[in-house]
């Protein structure tokens, strides 16, 4: 049975990482602009209120720096959007001061590190920010957390006939799970997207799911090495190459074929 | 501004980096200063941070339904002098 094509128009776009701090300093990365001296430290979104943002950890002040970018470059109220957040990792620091808490002789816990912990701390930091009261799902997909996410956005999108936002972000991996968890790369993209029929202009984001599975990640074009690392080692990262489809200006057909689940990939195609 | 005494700065340092204050130095709160309100602008998650950051290093349970616990917190003096009489 052929399933349904998903399709979606992409309306704003928001990106952080150490060497970017925005959608139009990444696509520069990605035509092959130098890699900048500086790196960037992590960002402080001003959204987020002064005594919320100092509680604020790495991963939680990418994300919702990563969707603010992404809202206002839509043009779009940020309380209207039903948003996925998604990370493949969490936050591995809390992860860590978790255990060796509670594996120590005193257990009393950080109330705000107890609070973070959570999967869904980026969403719940967005939705207090920006008052939004729709819907916000948090997913975890390791490698295939980019994949997955876009499906169920899509989905939504289409179904409920609803503007999404969409949230990719992984920070450095706490160093005592660096034998099992690569990832030292910082990063965050969000997109904005809304069902095809909205009357706005926009590229065409279309997606099919395919009954045969593939194994590896289609390469990117950029040669960068740190390119290259990021978009190996972080899970978020693997979004890379739908930045790259989107960023190309060439006119020739648009298509990538991406890992969803052991017996199933998704192809995207942009019109 | 009120001088801090050597416990007290010992204790604004505990304070700063239990509660990751931004662009607060230690030496620049008030020992007399309220903590929370109108002063220095702390809730009520910061008051169980500071009696959690307390307790790991100098021992010192505070309780939220003890007597006594109110006024500890009004000033970060208070609250030394509450911790070098409890400990």
């Amino acid at each position: 049975m052929q399933a349904k094509e998903l399709k979606c128009k992409i309306a704003g776009i928001g990106a952080w990482g150490s060497y970017f701090d925005n959608w139009q300093a990444l696509q520069a990365l990605l035509a092959g602009n130098a890699i900048p001296e500086i790196k960037n430290k992590g960002p402080k979104p001003t959204i987020i209120p002064a005594n919320e943002r100092r509680r604020a950890p790495l991963p939680v002040r990418l994300a919702v720096e990563s969707s603010w970018q992404a809202t206002q470059d839509a043009g779009v109220e940020a309380n209207t959007l039903t948003c996925v957040f998604v990370s493949g990792l969490g936050d591995t620091d809390l992860t860590d001061y978790m255990c060796k808490t509670l594996a120590s002789d005193n257990k009393a816990l950080s109330p705000t590190k107890f609070h973070n912990s959570v999967h869904n701390a980026p969403a719940g930091y967005w939705t207090i920010s920006t008052g939004t009261m729709s819907a916000a799902n948090s997913v975890a997909g390791y490698e295939q957390s980019v994949s997955l996410t876009l499906l169920e956005a899509m989905i939504q999108c289409e179904a409920e006939n609803t503007p999404m936002l969409l949230t990719f972000y992984d920070a450095p991996v706490a160093d005592v799970l660096s034998p099992i968890l690569q990832n030292q790369e910082t990063f965050a993209f969000s997109l904005v997207i809304y069902p095809d029929s909205a009357p706005l202009a926009g590229p065409v984001l279309k997606a099919n799911v395919n009954s045969a599975p593939v194994n590896a990640w289609p390469a990117l074009h950029s040669q960068h090495d740190y390119m290259g690392k990021l978009y190996a080692e972080n899970p978020s990262a693997k979004v890379l190459c739908l930045a790259e489809m989107i960023a190309s200006s060439d006119s020739q057909a648009k298509s990538i074929t991406v890992p969803l689940s052991a017996g199933t990939s998704m192809t995207f195609s942009l019109a | 501004m009120a001088t801090q005494t050597e416990s007290e700065l010992k204790m604004a340092q505990l304070m700063v980096e239990a509660l990751n204050l931004e662009d607060m130095e230690a030496e620049e709160i008030d020992p007399e200063e309220q903590l929370f309100g109108d002063g220095l602008g702390l809730d009520s998650i910061d008051a169980l941070e500071i009696s959690l950051a307390i307790s790991k290093e100098y021992g010192v349970q505070i309780k939220a339904e003890d007597e006594g616990t109110r006024e500890a917190f009004e000033t970060l003096r208070s609250l030394t002098a509450f911790v070098e009489q409890n400990k």
